[in-house]
């Protein structure tokens, strides 16, 4: 199993109050395929997302990460295990307003052990013509395709997505699916679509349905369909 | 690491931003460079010239020829006499000496030792009359060659009379010739000059010696001599304001970097957080945001040094002629380069850590949700404020959340302020001096001081004239002296008035000048204790008066009462006082000025700080400028959606602009008025601190014209920024504040 999460749990306090975030969910997923996490607002969405990737902390429970238990890892080890591990694709892109086009998905090769070719990743999602503009120059379109060659990029073992069309056209979202698609046949890589939009989850190899901070459903999707026939 | 090119980037994005921040810590660096250069190039020279061509100790001056052999071996001091004379002609006075071998040596800057028939001139006095060597000069029918231009170490601040203020080579020089020369020019010379150099055990014994073997005229001390001490009061007094001056830029520098930095990494705070998710530690992070405080640093200090250094050559050659002082060795002060590289280091990278330091302990999912943002962005909420209409309740609200900015703003037009004002006010101090001393106080035309204490039956005193008697006296327990003078009960000469501008009779009572009143901490009625600096006697005088005079450490009483306290007979005198000019002997007159010469040519040096004013003031403007202007621009960009909001709502731009900015109209108008005061009491106290010790004081005025001169040029200079601030602010569109809401 590539990820395995044991009671996984999550909580905010706010003054007095204590939100549960995350109530002992536990989950497997395997390597190679697409995950889609869905769930009303406050469900716990997103905090499954940061911890997954090393970015937050969970209060109880255990998650292993390639056999790696990366709920015990320190800070340095963290920053590792997103460095080898992760790739990141956020709703607002986050691209680095100071660096180009190539510049940005560059400054995440850098950081790979075994990074993809830059000019073939920018190809592949169809930017490799702005490769020397800047991300406000470009469209949201365009931004997220250079998210995505950012993630890429690195050659991860797994990319998180949070609701990478949510700011998106029709088009434009159809077109970011296509590619999360075509990276992992391509290369094999773990996907996990954070979306609230679950006409996505018909691409998915299983599908988490989360409310309140409980895992309610996990449902495996045998009948798949392509990014290009999902509609909404 | 790719990512260290977005702080160049930002930079560049919001270049007249970073640009104006760079130019503080230049104007920083530049200042300190400039001063702390010159003034080490000055000192170093300075202390060289006066060892290696013997400074002297002081020197005196007797009415017989004294017995050189005898003092030496009593005091065990170096003596040296210099044959002395003075000649006035066609307005100008020569002070003509002759060249000494051991005391006092001439540093020879161009030309030669003169021989026979040859004369080396002051440096001052060869450049204001455009001699060159070689060329000659007629002086009492005879005619000298001029041999080259000769600095002496006893006359670096070349000053006619001991009391006057600015030099002035139109009409004031020194002369050094051969003492062949000299006794055949002048066949009967009046009195005998002695430099002495060595240290005196007991100076007071030393003196009375002089006094009772060979009668003594007059005495000086190294410390009391201004045309010694005036260098070094004013290169300490430049010192002086070097640190503070540029400590005050840096701060305000380095605060407003911080503001700027909290700014950037606030709307940055996704890309960063994004820089952690991808892999990037910390450290990595840190390193590529601290290259904005490095290159504001670097590129800042860099620009200041390199124009400061360039600068502190020509100012170096200013004060070199205006102290005529020589260049013995080329100074290239490396400590003063280190500190002014280090101390804009220091203050920028702590700056920029403070204001890093804070973000760095968000979690990486609160930097890519910008908690941070939502935290600052909140407006204090003061119930005071909800009395006043909406526009100036939200200005109100906008100066109590930006109070740290407001208070920079206000303390940087107080440091314009007094910049200004400081230039404005030497120039009126000492036109007012002037003015009031020599115009008001003195009513004479010529004042002549005679070579003895006597009742001089050959001189025939018409009602145009009045005799006057003064002596010289230590104040006991301080480093000072002070003058006091006999005159005339009834004087038309001399006429003192009190702060209420009452005249003050002359009288048997001591009547002291304010300035010497406000060094010592003298109200009337208090009690000053003196020795006379000849006979060691002392005295215990009360203060009947003080009467406001700006210039000088004297003290007034009738001729009378002087002569019977300090023991001459009721009717000797020491020199005169006259309305019109007097034939006298040339072997009488000990030395003698005439009040419109000198009142005429203090006010043309007056007019010489004008450069001094202009840049001071040029300073001072470009400070306020760039304050007003970065923190203007920071609150536009900070509340571009607001601004946007605002105009979309049909706000026009003169409200939105009152809304946000119109607090800084307080700020400037606060600065303004506490700076005024401010600038009086600093640069009270600096002359006081200058003065401590030293037998010269001067009240410092400051004029309504100056006052209003430096409101005008700092108004002007705000209403300038505002204006590029109002531009910026106008090109906030509604349209593109909806677009990046959209995104």
């Amino acid at each position: 199993m590539f990820v395995k999460a044991e009671k996984l749990s999550k909580i905010y306090r706010i003054g007095k109050n204590e939100i549960r975030a995350l109530n002992e969910v536990s989950f497997e997923l395997e390597r190679g395929k697409i995950y889609t996490v869905i769930g009303p607002s406050g469900s716990g969405k997103t905090t499954l997302f940061n911890i997954l990737g090393g970015l937050d902390r969970a209060e109880e429970g255990r998650i292993f990460v390639d056999g790696k238990e990366i709920t015990a890892m320190d800070q340095k080890k963290l920053s590792d295990y997103r460095r080898d591990y992760v790739g990141f694709v956020f709703q607002f892109y986050n691209l680095i307003n100071g660096l180009t086009v190539y510049e940005n998905v560059l400054s995440s090769a850098a950081l790979s052990k075994n990074p993809l070719d830059v000019d073939m990743v920018l190809e592949m999602m169809d930017v490799y013509s702005e490769k020397n503009k800047f991300p406000f120059e470009l469209s949201g379109g365009q931004q997220q395709r250079v998210a995505i060659a950012r993630a890429v990029v690195k050659n991860p073992a797994m990319i998180l997505c949070d609701e990478p069309t949510g700011a998106l056209d029709y088009e434009s979202s159809k077109l970011v699916l296509k590619l999360l698609e075509d990276v992992n046949k391509r290369f094999g890589t773990t996907i996990l679509i954070i979306t609230h939009n679950l006409a996505i989850s018909k691409m998915a190899d299983a599908t988490l349905r989360l409310r309140s901070g409980r895992l309610v459903e996990f449902s495996e999707n045998p009948q798949k369909i392509s990014a290009q026939e999902v509609s909404w | 690491m790719l990512i260290k090119k977005i702080p160049l980037r930002v930079m560049k994005r919001e270049f007249l931003q970073f640009f104006s921040i760079i130019m503080l810590v230049a104007i920083a660096s530049m200042t300190y460079t400039l001063f702390a250069v010159s003034m080490e190039d000055i000192d170093v020279n300075y202390k060289m010239f006066i060892k290696d061509y013997v400074q002297e100790d002081g020197y005196f001056i007797t009415s017989q020829n004294i017995d050189e052999k005898l003092l030496k071996e009593k005091f065990g001091v170096e003596l040296e006499e210099r044959l002395f004379y003075e000649v006035q002609e066609n307005g100008i006075t020569l002070r003509i000496f002759s060249i000494s071998d051991r005391i006092n040596k001439p540093y020879i800057e161009a030309g030669k030792k003169p021989q026979d028939g040859e004369v080396l001139l002051d440096p001052s006095f060869f450049k204001a009359h455009q001699y060159h060597t070689n060329d000659s000069i007629t002086i009492l029918n005879k005619k000298f060659t001029v041999s080259g231009i000769g600095y002496l170490p006893d006359y670096i601040y070349i000053i006619k009379n001991d009391q006057d203020i600015l030099p002035d080579p139109k009409h004031f020089g020194v002369v050094l010739m051969t003492e062949n020369d000299m006794k055949k020019l002048f066949p009967a010379l009046p009195v005998h000059y002695y430099s002495y150099k060595g240290r005196l055990n007991n100076i007071e014994d030393f003196k009375s010696f002089i006094n009772s073997n060979w009668h003594l005229l007059k005495f000086v001390e190294k410390s009391e001599n201004p045309r010694i001490i005036y260098t070094e009061m004013k290169l300490e007094n430049a010192k002086r304001m070097t640190l503070p001056l540029s400590l005050f830029i840096i701060l305000v520098s380095s605060f407003i970097l911080f503001i700027v930095m909290r700014r950037i990494i606030n709307t940055m705070h996704a890309e960063i957080g994004t820089l952690y998710s991808m892999g990037y530690t910390q450290k990595d992070v840190f390193r590529v945001f601290m290259r904005f405080p490095l290159y504001i640093w670097l590129t800042g200090s860099i620009l200041g040094i390199l124009l400061g250094y360039f600068e502190a050559y020509p100012l170096s050659e200013f004060y070199r002629s205006y102290f005529t002082l020589p260049k013995l060795k080329n100074v290239l002060p490396w400590q003063h380069i280190f500190v002014a590289l280090a101390l804009p280091a220091v203050f920028i990278f702590i700056s920029g850590y403070l204001a890093l330091k804070n973000f760095f302990k968000l979690t990486i999912v609160q930097m890519l949700h910008g908690v941070d943002e939502i935290k600052f962005g909140k407006l204090p909420d003061i119930k005071f404020f909800d009395r006043f209409e909406f526009q100036t309740k939200i200005m109100l609200k906008y100066g109590y959340r930006h109070f740290a900015r407001e208070l920079v703003l206000a303390v940087g037009i107080i440091f314009s302020t007094i910049l200004m004002m400081y230039g404005m006010t030497a120039k009126d101090s000492i036109v007012v001096a002037i003015e009031r001393t020599y115009e008001k106080n003195f009513k004479y035309e010529y004042l002549y001081l005679l070579n003895s204490v006597s009742t001089h039956p050959e001189i025939k005193l018409t009602n145009q004239a009045e005799p006057y008697n003064v002596m010289s006296f230590d104040i006991e327990g301080r480093k000072l002296s002070i003058m006091i003078y006999g005159i005339k009960k009834d004087s038309q000469m001399i006429k003192l008035y009190d702060n209420k501008g009452n005249e003050i009779p002359i009288s048997n009572k001591l009547v002291i000048s304010r300035p010497l009143a406000n060094k010592l901490g003298l109200k009337e009625g208090d009690k000053i204790h003196i020795k006379s600096k000849f006979t060691d006697k002392k005295y215990t005088l009360k203060v009947y008066k003080i009467a406001d005079l700006p210039v000088g450490n004297s003290g007034y009483m009738d001729l009378e009462s002087f002569n019977k306290i300090f023991g001459y007979s009721r009717e000797e005198y020491i020199g005169i006082f006259s309305k019109e000019k007097l034939s006298l002997s040339n072997n009488l007159i000990f030395e003698s000025y005439s009040k419109s010469e000198l009142v005429n040519t203090i006010k043309a040096s007056a007019g010489d700080l004008s450069k001094t004013i202009e840049v001071m003031a040029l300073v001072a403007a470009i400070l306020a400028l760039l304050i007003v202007y970065v923190l203007s621009t920071l609150t536009v960009n900070e509340n571009k959606k607001n601004i946007g909001i605002l105009k979309m709502l049909g706000y026009r731009e003169g409200s939105i602009f009152k809304m946000m900015l119109g607090f800084n109209n307080f700020s400037f108008l606060a600065g303004f008025i506490i700076g005024v005061p401010l600038s009086k009491i600093t640069m009270d106290s600096l002359m006081n601190a200058a003065t401590k010790d030293i037998d010269f004081a001067m009240m410092l005025d400051v004029s309504t014209k100056s006052i209003f001169s430096t409101f005008a040029v700092l108004f002007f200079v705000f209403v300038v920024s505002r204006f590029l601030v109002r531009r910026k602010m106008a090109k906030v569109m509604p349209v593109e504040i909806l677009r990046e809401q959209v995104d």
